[in-house]
Order: C-alpha cells, then structure tokens, then sequence
C-alpha cells in the first residue's frame, strides 16, 4: 500500500542527492524507472482484491488510513497514466530549461503525495496528503524562476490559504459531527448529534466545498488557472490542470459521499448553490476560452469549462451524475494531455503562442494534428467517442435527479458549453489543416516531433478511443464503485 | 455483438477501404483511384446481394449492446435497403467521375480518405433503428464530408466548409438534447419501443419538447427551413462529385431521421402534421424563390434540392395528418426522395461535365455551352422534366402522389372540420412550387442549350466531341437512361419501391385501403398541366423580364437581382454565431470573472530580486576568487625569481 507513496517521495529526495543528474541520459533513465515501477505498484493495488486498507493510529486524535477503494483505483490509475505520459513528454521539454534537475524531483515528490491522496482513507489522511502536494506543486511552478512565474506562485498560494482556511474550519466542524474518522459508504454522520445545528453544518459543509472546489477551479475561484497556465513550463501545467484540479474533485466526492452522505444534501441550498456554481464555471470557461486568441488561456480557461461540467456530474447526486464525472474526469484528463502535448511540442520548437500562428501547421505535421483533432472531438462529446459517453451519463443524471428550472438550465448551460468548445477548438484544426488561399507561413522551425512526444500522444488518443468504442467494462467498474459508496 | 454480421460489414468496408486505399495511394495514385472504384462497386453488388433475404417482408438485425455506452442498432428492411441500395448507387458514380474530375487536383489521398468512410457511415445511418445510432452516422458523417466540402482549400470552400460544420454541431446538440429527454422520459431510444411506450403516455408536453429539438437537429442535415442556410454555398464551394452527394444523399439522411422521428413519436397526430406541413412549405418556396433568382448553376441546383426537400416535408407532414389511412402521401414523399437523389445525381454530373472543361458555373460563362453536343443535351433534359415533373418522367408520379395527398388532408380536413383553408393555400402554393421549378429549369436549359455565348462559342464547339471522358460517359448514360424508364413505367417499378418503403411511415395497424392511382387519366395530369403552364408564364414573365437584360443590343445577360444584405446567413446566423452571441455571454463573463485578488497581488509589485543578487554574489566571488589565485601565482612567482 506504501509503495506507490513513499517510493516516488524517496527516489525524488534522492535525485537532490545523486550527483550526475544534470545529465540527461542518466535523469531520464532513472526517472523512467521509479514511474514504472510506481505505476506496477498502483496496478497491483488496483487489480488487488477489493479491501485493502492500512491503518496506523499514530496519536490520540490522529489515524493515519489507507485504503483502496473503486474510486482510489479509478484514480490513481489515471494519476499513474497521466504522470508517466507527461513525464516521459517532459524529458524533451524539460532538457531546454534551465533546471530539470528540480522539475522532476518534485514531480516525482508530488506524484507520492498525490497517489497519497487517491489512496487515503481518513479524512485527516487525505487533508496532509492534499496540503502536501498542493505546496509541492509551487516549486514546479516557480521552475522557470521568472517574475511571472513568482508572482503566479504567489497567487497560487494565496488561492491555496484561502481555500485552506475554508477546508481547515469547515473539516473541523464536520468531523464533530462524525461517526468515524474513516470514509464510510454512505457517509458516517450522527443524527442525534447534528439535531438543532442543521444550519450551521449545511454552512460549513458548503465552506468546505468550496475550499476544495478552488483546486478544481469551480467559480469564483477559478482564477488561479489561467495566472498558472501561462507562467509554469508546459509540463508542469500538464500535472496541474490534468491531475490536480481533479485531486479537487476527489475530494468533493469523498466530503459528499463518504463524510457526508448525500441524503442530507439533497435538494438543500447547498446542492442548488453548488450546482449554480458549477454551470457558472461551464459557462466563463467556455466563453472565456472562445473570446481569447493566446494558447495558453484558451487551454487554461477550456481546463475550468471541463472540470466544471465534472462538477456539475457530481453535483447532481444521484448515481448517474457521478458515473458521468467520473467517466467525463477519465476522458478529460487524456484528452487534455493530448492536446497540451500536440501545442507543446510545437511551442518548443517555434515559440508560438497565439492561437494565428497555428495556421497551416497540419501541413506540417498531419499525425500530431490528426490526434489533436482526434482528441478535440473527446472534449466536445461527438459521439463515438468517450467524451459523448460521459455527457451522456451526465445529462441523464441532471436530468433525473434535479428537478424544476436548474435542471433545464443546467443541462442548457453544459450543451452551450460543448458548442463553444467546438467553438474554440475545431478552429484550431480547421485552420490547421485548410489554412485558406492566402496563408504564407511555411513553418520552416516546425519539424516531427520525436518519439518522446509522438509515443504519448499516440498512446493517450488510442486508449481514449478505444475505452470509448466499448465503455461498457469501465462503465460497470464505475457502476460498482459508485454502488459501493452507497449515494 | 449479435445478429447479422453481414450489415456491420456493409457500414465497415468502406471505413476499411478508405485505409487501404489511402496506403495504397502513398505508394501510387493510379493503383489507389482504381481500388477506390473497386471498393464502392463492391459496396454496391453487395447491398444488391443482400435484396433476397427481404423476400416476404423480413428483416434483418445486428445489435452491439453497450457501444459507447448505448445500443448500436441496424436493420435491414424495405426502406433501408432502397435507400441503402441508391446510396451505393449514387457513391458509385460519383467516384467513377472523380478519377476524371480530381485529375488535376491536389491532395487526392485525402479526399479518399474521408469520402469512402463516409458511404460507410451514411449505409449505417440508413440501416439504423435506434436513435443514437442515427445520431452517431450523423455526426461522423459532418466531419467526413465537411473535408470534401473544403477540399480546393479556396477561401469561398471554407467558409462554406464552415458554414456546414457550424450548422450540423448546433444541429447535432439539438439533437443530443432531444435524445438525452426521450431517453429520460422511456429510458430507451429503440425506435420499435418508443413508438409502444409514446402511445401509452398521457402528457405529451416533454414528448413535443424533445421531437421539437430533434426535427430541428436532423433538419439542419436535410436542410430545412430555418437551418438551411448551409445549402446554397455549400453546394456551389464543394467539388462536384461532393455536391451531388450532399445533394442527392447527405440530406436525404437529415430526411430519415425526421422521417424516424415523425412516425414514431408522432405517428398519426394531427397538430405535428400541420406544423411539419408549413414548415415545409415555407422550405420549398424559400428554396424555389432562391433558385428562380440565381446565377451560378450549382446555386440555382443547391436551391432547388431545398425546395424539394420542402416538397417531401409537405408530404411527410399530410401523411401525419392522414393517420391510418395516409398511402397516397406516404408513397409520395418516400417515391420523391428517391427520384430526387437520382435526378440530382445526374443534374449535378452534367454540371460537372461542363466544370471540367470551363471551370466556372457562371450562367453569363456558360451560354451555348452545351450546342452541338447531344449526349450532354439529352441527358440534361432528362432531369430537367423529370425533376419539372413532365408526364413520362419518373418526378411526375411522385408529385402527382404528393399532390393527391395535400389532396386527400383537404377532404379530411372538410370532414372532421380541420383547417380547410390552411390545405388549400397549401395546394395552391404546391402547384406555384411546381411552377417555379419548371421556371429555374427552363432558365439552365436555354442558358446552356439554346442562347449563344457572345464571344467564346468557337471555343466551346471546338470541344464538341471529345467534352467528356469514358467513365464519366457511362456514368452520365446510365444516370440519365433510369429517369424516363422510371416515369414511363410507374406501376413497374416505383409503385413496388414504395409498396417495400411505406413500412417505415406507417403504424401498419390497420392495413391500406388500396385505391391505384391512375397516373396518366386526365383529370390526375391537371395539376401537373397547371403547374407547367405557370412555369412557363413566370419564365417568360419574370426571368426574361426583370432576372435577365440585353448588353448593347446584342446578347442577353443574366443578372443577380436579389438583394445582398437578404441572405440569411450574412444577415442573422454568422453575426448571430461570431458575434452577437459571443459579445453577450463574453459582457456576462467579464463581470463574473474579474481577477480581484489577482489585480491585488500585482499592485505590491513581486520581483526576484533575489535571483539577481545571488548572480551578482556569485560573480563577485568568483571574482574574489581569480583575484585570490592570480596574488598566490604572483607570489609563487616572486618567491622563484
């Protein structure tokens, strides 16, 4: 159960140490190594039987808990893929910059805690585990050390406090409230106890929320994104609007499912605030991501589009709702892996940074375009793809589980969303590939990628497509996930 | 994965063909245009072979449980396997004239690439009795054929490429929307189970919701009226071989699916009859309108697939309202669709074989284009009169039938005391629609075939004789030999076709009445006799008139007389898409996403100063240092001197 925790950590600590990391031959090898051999522990763990656990009472009031879950080994596959595909993207990008070395100590450091995360069982376990990686994630921010990219950790990191505070004083107050320190299916609250202070834990358990809905950049708080995006090495923003802003959602899940419960939410002004909230964030990612021409906020601002229509998939309580998050989280998290890899690769070799510039590229370089187009038709839920899946599920659960005006204008709100995705997406392939009659730009810097590149692309776009072409496998797995935590 | 593996084979080997064919093409193009004949005459001896198992109304199915999480359904029965058997029919010639027809075009591979898939995806859409499976083929077909569409990559083909996307994404949401609340409402989407669990319900309101949203979703593929506004550039910017497809087949699958729709939610209801009924006529006069006005061959073609599409909505629409009774108008629509495709396909190949040569579709370019030379002449006439609905051509029996039917509501209407009125105006305007399109033929006709261009008519008689290649030759012969055989023969073979279709727009409860239609009796020629002689009267009247002026005296020009700011693409949807929209959600969003912390934190002015220092602290040391070594080296010196 440690393994996948506390070897990432150590062999990340290590690389400070071993000298010779500068060169890059011996850092890729080494770090190739410790993500394959985490990511074979996250397997056994995941095809493991269906109860492991791992508990240490490490003081009076503090229970360190493990366990692994269906939706533990949901994510911590995905953080496993998603953290092996960028790392092995990174090994190009990252030898240009001027300190790798750094980079992938703490991306391997943070892989640790945030497999931490998937893993924790407890409520306190998994606050230690999300501060640690949340901090761990500014020195990945920070790697370029430019004033943009301090001013940006710093904004981070007041976005971080806030939502601390909440998480702090919101966790506090509903762990009083508490049967067990564990998650348990169905949440573990005391009725007798909670009787007469409905309204104040109703408050806090929405403060809470809301302190974790500011990792998944949930209106208002979805700022922090876009500053990020637009700082940080593409890697790093890889890692972070793939993974983290889902470890915010994770957590959502585990507070309303496995704390909580969701009986006592539903139908409350916390579900409807919450939902508001959500179909907000659709709607100013998506638009937002329309009206801009830079690269990095487009992708930055599509990233909040996205993880708000997960959001809005879990905030619909019912278990349809929460099958369409997750599939939609699965789906997201590759396809936005493909399409930052594909911009990736040609930033580092042009520099381009605006949406123009792209014009004619898939003259150039058809594959990578044809995976990004492949990969845009996922995050606008065409059918047959596994985005459609999960809007599929999401829809229906909205659908059914939300009754009267919120639900048709949030089922209204997520389908604007997916127009406008198309929106801001398709033109970047179109023009890609029909630059028009009066395109000039012959890319001459823009040349094929190599094999560090094309391979997780290739990989990324074909598991997505084939998991979309018979979801059905994935889909029960997720079905007796969700059964298990008993919505 | 169930049933019969030879219909998943009928969608999947044009998807597979496509790969072959594209390898094949990286090593030689030759070898990859034959292989592309190869695979769509395959295609079509094999939906050919597949007619016997219908034998006695069976049907066939193949059913994946669990594709993309829903059903991927297909069936084989009368209807599908006539439209299946024209679609191969159809993707067969145009690929035979593509090989003349690209010869000096670039990206060839490409266009392979993207045209035979989507023959597979268009065969899985007509074979399909699930929803969701209509909407998959739906939408793999828009990004399949909008690469056709842009193929030349010249601006005007882009933008109408886009124009297309554009209308078949909003389409396609509306679809999903439609479909999410049909399934939230019977928790299926099987079209055999819809029609048994709409029956059993009281409340329609959710019911119209949701077939609202999908008539309008599959409208934007079959080009109806407020979602057409793709037809006419798309048809006039793609290349010909892609116009006639979208022409001829691509809107014919938006048909199916408001054919789906129509006879399964709504069977037998009267108000959605009616609704159906004025939105296609608007679509056909609009369409009519537009084409009277035009000046570009494929415009004025692209135009009048609109208004025949209007003409099938009408007929869909009477049938509705006919209910259990409705042969004459089911037989009709189905009869129209297929005359339709097939006389599209030769109008638009006749315009390809002048495009080949000219390369402009201008009317004033093309006068006289077609003197001397009487295959191209005799083939154009065939589709002129068909599709003008002449006695013996095969579109007159499917528009006496839709005329019967208007008919037919009208006697009802006076019975049970529906709207009377509301039909008659539908009638008349039926026959004005009629009219109109004898008018625009009438037009191409004596613009290709009678006037004589003013100063390069030696150019064009020079090219008599040899206009044409062989392939595209035999293309043209047998597209154009099926059209009077059809008409002159109509209890031969259109009647049979429409007695295997009408399953599919009818609840076949109670079985037919059968009262044959006598086609050539001359009180049933009446109307297609009214219709002619309107249509001469607005050529003579208006086009000759107002639509056409004479240059110094001498030859007669052709002028585009309808006003540019009128186009509803320019004057509502693009602003409407590009900006209108935007600018309000974008007003919306500003105010929402104000970054106030993010300002905050600017304003104390962060800099990494600290970085700088420690540079500077490193450089003076190792200043201190050289300084350091260069006294000791002095010193060693000194002491060795």
């Amino acid at each position: 159960m440690l393994i996948p925790i506390i070897l990432p950590v150590a062999a990340g600590l290590a690389m400070f140490v071993i000298k010779g990391m500068e060169e890059r031959k011996l850092r890729d090898k080494y770090v190739t190594a410790v993500l394959l051999v985490c990511a074979a522990a996250g397997i056994y763990i995941v095809l493991g039987p269906q109860s492991q656990e791992l508990r240490l009472r490490l003081s009076e009031n503090f229970l360190f808990c493990l366990k692994a879950d269906g939706l533990s080994k949901i994510f911590l596959s995905l953080v496993s893929l998603a953290w092996i595909c960028n790392g092995f993207f990174s090994f190009e990008y990252m030898s240009r910059e001027e300190r790798p070395v750094d980079f992938f100590g703490f991306y391997l450091i943070c892989y640790g805690f945030i497999s931490g995360v998937a893993l924790s069982g407890g409520f306190s376990t998994m606050q230690i585990f999300y501060i640690i990686a949340s901090i761990l994630c500014i020195p990945l921010l920070m790697n370029r050390g430019t004033n943009e990219a301090v001013q940006a950790s710093v904004y981070y990191m007041a976005y971080f406090l806030i939502g601390q505070l909440f998480i702090h004083f919101g966790g506090k107050y509903i762990m009083k409230y508490m049967n067990s320190e564990e998650f348990e299916a169905g949440g573990s609250l005391n009725m007798t106890l909670l009787e007469g202070n409905e309204g104040m834990f109703m408050a806090m358990v929405f403060l809470l929320l809301l302190g974790f809905g500011i990792k998944a950049c949930v209106f208002p708080f979805h700022n922090w994104h876009k500053v990020t995006a637009q700082a940080a090495p593409l890697p790093a923003v890889c890692a972070i609007s793939g993974i983290l802003t889902k470890m915010g959602v994770i957590a959502m899940i585990r507070v309303t499912c496995n704390m909580t419960g969701m009986g006592i939410l539903r139908g409350t002004w916390v579900q409807n605030v919450w939902i508001i909230l959500a179909v907000l964030s659709i709607f100013i990612g998506a638009v937002v991501a329309f009206r801009t021409t830079r690269l990095s906020e487009r992708l930055a601002y599509s990233t909040v589009g996205q993880v708000g229509c997960i959001v809005f998939g879990v905030a619909a309580m019912c278990p349809d709702g929460m099958t369409g998050a997750i599939l939609l989280m699965i789906a997201h998290t590759m396809a936005f892996l493909v399409l930052f890899f594909t911009t990736g690769a040609i930033y580092f070799q042009t520099g381009y940074t605006e949406v123009d510039q792209l014009r004619g590229i898939g003259k150039k370089i058809p594959n990578m375009m044809f995976c990004f187009a492949l990969a845009s038709c996922v995050l606008m839920g065409i059918p047959p793809t596994m985005g459609f899946v999960g809007d599929w599920y999401t829809t229906q659960g909205a659908l059914s589980a939300i009754s009267g005006p919120v639900a048709s204008a949030g089922s209204a709100v997520f389908l604007i969303g997916e127009l406008f995705a198309a929106g801001y997406l398709l033109p970047i392939v179109l023009h890609g590939f029909f630059p028009g009659e009066e395109y000039s730009l012959k890319h001459e810097k823009v040349k094929v990628p190599s094999l560090y590149t094309r391979i997780p692309t290739l990989l990324l776009t074909g598991i997505v497509y084939v998991i979309g072409f018979c979801p059905m496998p994935l889909i029960s797995f997720i079905h007796e996930a969700v059964s298990a935590m008993a919505l | 994965m169930t049933g019969d593996y030879r219909l998943l084979i009928l969608v999947l080997w044009p998807f597979a063909g496509a790969w072959i064919g594209y390898l094949i093409g990286k090593k030689d193009s030759t070898y990859r245009d034959y292989f592309a004949d190869f695979v769509v005459i395959a295609e079509f001896v094999y939906v050919l072979w597949l007619f016997p198992e219908l034998r006695g109304g069976g049907t066939t199915n193949f059913l994946a449980e669990g594709f993309c999480g829903l059903n991927l359904h297909l069936r084989l029965d009368g209807f599908r396997e006539i439209y299946g058997s024209i679609t191969a029919y159809i993707w067969m010639m145009t690929t035979l004239i593509s090989r003349e027809y690209f010869a000096h075009y670039q990206n060839r591979n490409r266009y392979y690439l993207f045209v035979l898939p989507t023959l597979g995806a268009t065969m899985g859409l007509f074979l399909s009795a699930d929803l969701f499976t209509v909407y998959l083929f739906c939408q793999i077909i828009s990004f399949t054929s909008f690469v056709g569409i842009a193929h030349d990559e010249r601006d005007t083909a882009l933008k109408a490429a886009s124009t297309y996307l554009a209308a078949e994404i909003i389409g396609g949401s509306f679809i999903f929307s439609g479909l999410s609340r049909l399934y939230q409402l019977f928790g299926t989407l099987e079209i055999d189970e819809l029609r048994a669990a709409v029956s059993g319900l009281d409340d329609r309101t959710g019911v119209y919701v949701a077939g609202v949203l999908l008539l309008f979703g599959f409208g934007a593929k079959a080009g109806m009226f407020p979602m057409h506004f793709w037809m006419g550039r798309a048809h006039a910017g793609s290349p010909a071989p892609i116009s006639t497809l979208l022409s001829s087949i691509i809107t014919k699958t938006g048909l199916f699916g408001v054919i789906l729709v129509c006879a399964n939610i709504f069977i037998e209801d009267k108000a959605w009859g009616i609704f159906l009924l004025v939105l296609g006529t608007f679509t056909m006069l609009l369409g009519a309108v537009r084409a009277i006005f035009g000046v570009h061959v494929k415009r004025i073609l692209a135009f009048s697939s609109l208004s025949q599409i209007g003409f099938i909505l009408m007929g869909i629409g009477s049938s509705m309202y006919l209910g259990a009774q409705n042969q004459t108008a089911v037989h009709g629509a189905l009869l129209h669709m297929v005359n339709h495709s097939l006389l599209k396909l030769l109008l638009y190949l006749c315009a390809a074989v002048i495009y080949m040569r000219t390369h402009t579709l201008h009317l004033d370019d093309i006068r006289g284009y077609g003197r001397g030379k009487p295959l191209l002449h005799a083939a154009f006439l065939c589709g002129a009169l068909g599709l003008g609905c002449v006695p013996f051509f095969n579109g007159y029996v499917s528009k006496t039938l839709l005329h019967e039917g208007i008919v037919e509501c009208m006697h009802l209407a006076a019975e049970i005391g529906g709207p009377y009125v509301l039909f008659l105006v539908a009638e008349m305007l039926f026959l004005l629609g009629g009219g109109m399109t004898i008018a625009y033929m009438m037009k191409l006709y004596f613009c290709i075939f009678i006037q004589k261009h003013p100063t390069d008519q030696e150019k064009f008689d020079n090219l008599n004789k040899h206009y044409i290649g062989k392939a595209t030759t035999a293309a043209l012969i047998g597209a154009s030999a099926v059209i009077p055989v059809l008409g002159m023969f109509p209890h031969l073979f259109l009647e049979r076709v429409a007695l295997w279709g009408q399953g599919i727009l009818n609840s076949g409860l109670e079985p037919y009445v059968i009262h044959p239609v006598h086609y050539f009796q001359a009180s049933i020629m009446k109307g297609s006799l009214l219709s002619i002689g309107a249509g001469v009267v607005i050529y003579f009247s208006v086009i000759r008139k107002a639509l056409m002026k004479q240059v110094n005296g001498g030859a007669w020009e052709y002028v585009y007389r309808w006003p540019k700011k009128l186009d509803l693409e320019d004057l509502i949807y693009r602003p409407l898409i590009e900006r209108w929209v935007p600018d309000m959600c974008g007003a919306v969003c500003s105010v929402l996403n104000t970054p106030i912390l993010y300002r905050a934190i600017q304003k104390m002015d962060l800099t990494t100063d600290w970085r700088e220092k420690k540079k500077e602290n490193d450089k003076k040391r190792a200043e201190d240092r050289r300084k350091m070594l260069e006294k000791r080296r002095l010193k060693d010196h000194n002491k060795y001197r």
